[in-house]
């Protein structure tokens, strides 16, 4: 190539790199930017609008996480590493602590088993202590009534399945297993008051159980039998307002029952759904189709229309209902499929809608079904969000 | 759940507690259906290798959600995962404890007891993913549910992919 073809070619280059040059501030003209010291941030106080995301890492279930998320800002705050098989997190009252049911393997995926109760101090998200429990802890698709915790904030229930099913209950005072209570033919667990729980039983009744200062079994009582688990079982999924359990049934029907006293006291069934929608396959599911905001007294469900067995099918709308009146109060048509929501506390309430098979979480005001935002993944597999 | 599910699922749970496949499959074969007493147990049962059916008469792609063995499963396919249908991946354990589903073969008009042993002791395939929930039920109906992580009972409760096996005719179809 000749030499002054050459110099033509290269003239934009040259031309370019002395823009540059010209255009960047001299070094001596600024004062450099000052020496920094690393640290690790700790968590300011808690906003309204924070809420955590469990992970079940589809992909490797032996290693799942819990994502803390601002949801006003759409920061990811921290996270916390909490070994396998995630169902969810139980959390102080106050939440200065975040308690977390885990199980491990020595190896990894092998070895020596133990499940523990770990308590994380929420300010650090470091962890402060451990209860270890018998390691027979539930695993599976996650359930958010795989565990639970007393009204006051001292115990911490742990649902077990061998596939006996049994309960651990941990001293959250003491950081320490307490008893093991049998829970024969029934299974998960619906918090019931300071020294009481519930499960739910195969022959349609609700078993009701007293603990004492201990921890340990002091009386049980079951409900009569209030639904039919043959001709439309409830599922697992339950909000609860004050002392009354909300269980929703596959077609849509809702079955309060009162768990003020020892013995349940089932209500009067009402249901979400209409004639006409259920022939038109209108269904409540997802994995954690069910939301409550107490200010309001108001249930958020999501509905499909995939017809039988959609129990566990997203939604693309979400319907509120007043729980008192067991009217229909409005619908929120969402901007992506959700199997799993929750609803802020606060009197600005957020709603937080995600799926399993989508790595992100879509924000809405729970008021006016507004989209304000996307938080994009990671989590990879979200599976049960919850609001402090 | 319809009658006829019922009876399959109690003639089931009723077989497994008691007898060996073998000899479940040679009832089956005699016509024996529909017995009354229904333990509420999960099939507690691991079964050897499987018979080899025509391929005519089981039709479909294992390594495909829509084969008509999965119509209950929830999980990764262990035809995916270097098993089959029936057969775990190697260097993984059977798991002894599982549930059953009903599903019928459009091959030869029959309904088939399916049961949906988990493999475990290593983490994830993830390859292959499928859902299918006919007749699924809720956790504390667990011999019907494919919620359950059914390595609960083996020396790791780790899972890596899900079986569909073929445990007995449910109907002449």
């Amino acid at each position: 190539m000749p030499l002054a073809a050459t110099a033509r070619r290269l003239m934009p280059l040259v031309c370019a790199l002395g823009l540059i040059v010209s255009t960047a501030p001299a070094v001596a003209d600024t004062p450099a930017l000052p020496n920094e010291q690393p640290r690790v941030e700790t968590l300011p106080e808690l906003s309204p609008h924070w809420f955590l995301v469990n992970d079940f890492n589809g992909p490797g279930t032996m290693d799942s996480k819990v994502y803390l998320f601002d949801a006003d800002s759409g920061r990811m705050l921290g996270m916390l590493s909490t070994g396998a098989w995630r169902n969810v997190v139980e959390t102080a009252p106050d939440f200065g602590t975040i308690y977390s049911p885990e199980t491990y393997y020595s190896r990894g995926t092998r070895g020596e088993r133990t499940d523990t109760v770990t308590f994380y101090d929420t300010r650090t998200l470091s962890v402060k202590g451990e209860a270890v429990i018998p390691p027979r802890r539930a695993s599976g698709l996650p359930h958010r009534a795989y565990s639970g915790r007393s009204d006051d904030g001292r115990f911490v229930y742990v649902s077990n399945m061998t596939p006996a099913n049994s309960v651990s209950v941990v001293n959250t005072e003491t950081m320490a297993f307490a008893s093991e209570v049998e829970t024969a033919g029934c299974a998960m667990i619906y918090p019931t008051g300071t020294r009481s729980f519930a499960a739910l039983c195969s022959d349609g009744t609700l078993q009701n159980v007293r603990i004492d200062d201990n921890g340990a079994l002091a009386e049980r009582s079951r409900s009569p039998r209030f639904f039919d688990p043959e001709a439309d079982p409830i599922t697992e999924k339950a909000i609860r307002l004050d002392n009354r359990w909300y269980f929703i049934s596959f077609a849509g029907q809702v079955h309060p029952v009162d768990v003020s006293a020892l013995a349940p006291v089932p209500g009067t069934p009402w249901s979400l759904l209409t004639k006409d929608e259920l022939e038109q396959g209108y269904r409540v599911g997802g994995l954690g189709f069910a939301a409550v905001h107490e200010g309001t007294r108001e249930l958020f469900v999501i509905v499909n229309q995939d017809g039988p067995d959609a129990h566990k099918n997203p939604g693309k709308e979400v319907r509120v209902y007043n729980i008192d009146e067991t009217r229909l109060v409005r619908t929120i048509k969402l901007v992506a499929d959700a199997g799993i929501i929750a609803v802020s506390r606060d009197a600005s309430p957020r709603l937080y809608a995600t799926n399993m098979g989508i790595p992100a979480v879509f924000v809405y005001d729970a008021t006016t079904g507004a989209h304000l935002r996307t938080i994009e993944g990671p989590p990879i597999t979200p599976t049960f969000v919850q609001v402090p | 759940m319809n009658w006829f599910d019922q009876q399959v699922t109690r003639l089931t749970r009723q077989i497994a507690a008691r007898t060996s496949r073998r000899s479940f499959l040679a009832r089956a074969g005699l016509g024996l259906a529909g017995v009354a007493a229904a333990p509420l147990l999960p099939v507690a049962r691991a079964y050897g290798a499987s018979t080899p059916l025509d391929v005519a008469q089981d039709p479909g792609d294992p390594s495909q959600c829509d084969y008509w063995r999965y119509c209950a499963i929830d999980g990764f396919l262990c035809s995916c995962c270097g098993g089959t249908a029936s057969s775990c991946p190697p260097g993984t354990e059977i798991s002894p404890v599982t549930w059953i589903g009903t599903c019928h073969n459009p091959g030869d008009g029959r309904d088939y007891i399916i049961s949906y042993n988990d493999c475990c002791g290593k983490s994830s395939c993830n390859r292959c993913t499928c859902n299918r929930n006919e007749g699924d039920r809720p956790i504390y109906q667990p011999a019907k549910s494919n919620d359950i992580n059914w390595c609960l009972a083996n020396t790791s409760n780790a899972y890596h992919c899900s079986l569909a096996v073929v445990i007995g005719v449910g109907s002449a179809g």
